[in-house]
């Protein structure tokens, strides 16, 4: 388990995150999605005790990151494929971050054939490409077979075929009961692969739910086709409906629902040939969440050009 | 359970660390070609000489002479001790190291404790290699009868270890090559980059002596005594000028200059973000 009681950070007079209170748990996936520089990278920093809250808590398993007895075999993380020495093998690197926790270098070779690196254990890590240092990273952070995992941006560079297999690892490790806990910018990823989402924006939690409840709560729009569209179109805008994009005889209102504006219909005598709601992909609704963050806590363009 | 991090097995990763790069494996090379080779040339040159010149017969000091390589070594192991860090920090891989031992101290200690040994080790054979190497040319080399000051002198005077002070000399040699490694560590610490921090420590080394010319008289031998290379020399000394810290208070000095350093960067690392 993850918990993040109102961590705040601030670098100088920039603030990473602010205030962000959440809680992961164990046996699911937890997507971890916001725009770049949103503060996800930060917020996985201090959930490891590499970066100090300025203010708030993070923790893992109930205890600060630094206070754990066992960090590799509690706790595994890739934070970036590329944070390793690029002269040193794959095998040499497992190895000395198996040595000072006490895992058995028998581990190491069974998590390099997990990810499928067995072939390149003694190349150099440095020539590795971004799907192999990310197999690499991953399989680091289960090293030390922990319970709970974070992974950031853990799909970059990896091809169509390592992408499923990712996607289908990180299911089984949460069906054994872990903690899995996965950030990402490719919302279309994440509805594959997340079950539970933390949306974050600006530094700020927008969102705390199941990628089913988030897609529901952004507002689709409906689809309609109708011979008599202008009377409808009328009707619909005084139900407080708004065109979103009209083309001949089809049109599509949002703000409005596909039963409000057949039950509308019906009252005013109007046919209609088809009626279909449109709904919001997870990357239409975290458009959507994270665009009202900006207005919210952004400034005026004007404004910010002369700080 | 009884397999959690402790000292020794954090420095038994840290070991595994640096010995699996080849910046180490270079950098140990030309700390042995420098002291060994490069001393065995200088010791065969001024053998050579040593027939030339009376004022050379005079101030010869044939220790002094076969540690001469020692002086090239200061800048490599200061490298070394830089690298062990500003490498982690280049690369990120600090996060990676942080992640596996989140307790601070206790990394930068097992950081420190192999640079320590490993350093030591090293320069203990390479003091004593090039001694030994140097004492074998001096007194393989021939004096012609007409050359020689002392007429009893057929070879080039040499050393031996059984000599007073002479043992001290050399081995202090390795300790002074494992105090410069751990300065160049500890700025590595604090500066976190491998440029910066090998700057500092050659200025340090190489520039203030020479910044020193240009201080008052009465003042210049006060102050000098206190820079690094000259501690360096005090420590392998065994002719004492009064302008000089004797060996003991030179290794007292530069093993201070070290934990202030050390201190420093503990106290920046254990807060800083990484």
């Amino acid at each position: 388990m993850i918990q993040l009681e109102h961590a705040t950070k601030k670098y100088g007079d920039t603030i990473a995150v602010h205030d962000l209170s959440f809680t992961v748990e164990p046996g699911v996936v937890t997507g971890f999605l916001g725009p770049n520089g949103s503060g996800k990278s930060t917020t996985m920093r201090m959930v490891l005790g590499l970066d100090r809250p300025t203010s708030g808590r993070a923790l893992v398993n109930g205890k600060r990151y630094h206070d754990l007895t066992n960090p590799l075999r509690e706790v595994g993380a890739l934070l970036d494929a590329k944070a390793l020495h690029p002269g040193r093998s794959a095998r040499n690197h497992l190895r000395a971050l198996a040595a000072s926790n006490k895992i058995p270098f028998s581990r190491v070779d069974e998590v390099l054939g997990i990810v499928g690196l067995d072939a390149v254990a003694n190349k150099k890590a440095g020539g590795f490409s971004l799907g192999m240092g990310q197999r690499l990273g991953i399989a680091g952070a289960i090293l030390g077979d922990p319970g709970v995992l974070l992974f950031d941006e853990p799909v970059n560079g990896l091809d169509p075929e390592g992408i499923r297999w990712v996607r289908e690892f990180f299911h089984s490790l949460a069906a054994e009961g872990r903690t899995v806990f996965v950030s990402s910018h490719l919302m279309s990823e994440m509805a594959l692969t997340a079950h539970q989402l933390i949306v974050i924006g600006r530094g700020e939690l927008i969102r705390h739910g199941t990628v089913s409840e988030l897609t529901a709560t952004a507002t689709g729009s409906v689809l309609v086709r109708s011979p008599q569209i202008d009377e409808l179109t009328v009707a619909i805008a005084a139900l407080g409906g708004s065109v979103a994009s009209h083309r001949d005889d089809a049109i599509e209102f949002a703000g409005i629902t596909a039963e409000q504006i057949g039950v509308a219909a019906l009252d005013r005598g109007i046919a209609l040939y088809e009626l279909t709601p449109q709904r919001a992909s997870l990357e239409e609704a975290f458009m959507e969440m994270t665009a009202s963050s900006v207005e919210f806590s952004g400034q005026p363009l004007s404004e910010g050009n002369h700080a | 359970m009884s397999n959690h991090p402790t000292p020794l097995s954090i420095v038994r990763s840290e070991w595994i660390k640096f010995r699996t790069v080849r910046s180490t494996v270079w950098g140990v090379l030309t700390l042995i070609a420098l002291t060994v080779g490069f001393g065995a040339l200088i010791s065969f040159a001024s053998a050579g000489h040593y027939s030339q010149r009376d004022i050379e017969k005079l101030s010869f000091d044939p220790v002094l002479r076969s540690l001469s390589g020692l002086f090239f070594a200061q800048l490599v192991v200061g490298v070394i001790g830089a690298l062990a860090i500003t490498s982690e920090y280049g690369s990120g891989a600090i996060r990676s190291t942080l992640a596996a031992v989140p307790r601070r101290i206790e990394l930068i200690l097992a950081k420190a404790s192999v640079l320590k040994i490993t350093i030591f080790v090293i320069g203990e054979a390479v003091s004593f290699g090039a001694f030994s190497i140097g004492q074998m040319i001096f007194a393989s080399t021939k004096v012609p009868l007409a050359d020689r000051v002392f007429p009893e002198l057929t070879h080039v005077p040499s050393a031996s270890l059984g000599t007073p002070g002479v043992f001290l000399a050399v081995f202090l040699g390795g300790v002074a090559l494992t105090l410069l490694a751990l300065l160049g560590f500890f700025l590595g610490l604090i500066m976190r980059s491998t440029a910066a921090s090998i700057s500092v420590y050659v200025v340090s080394l190489l520039v203030l002596p020479i910044l020193t010319i240009f201080l008052p008289s009465n003042w210049r031998n006060d102050i000098s005594k206190f820079l690094p290379t000259n501690l360096f020399q005090g420590m392998i000394a065994t002719h004492h000028s009064t302008d000089a810290f004797s060996p003991w208070m030179a290794t007292g000095t530069l093993t201070f200059y070290v934990l202030v350093i050390g201190a420093i960067g503990l106290a920046l690392f254990s807060r800083r973000d990484a």
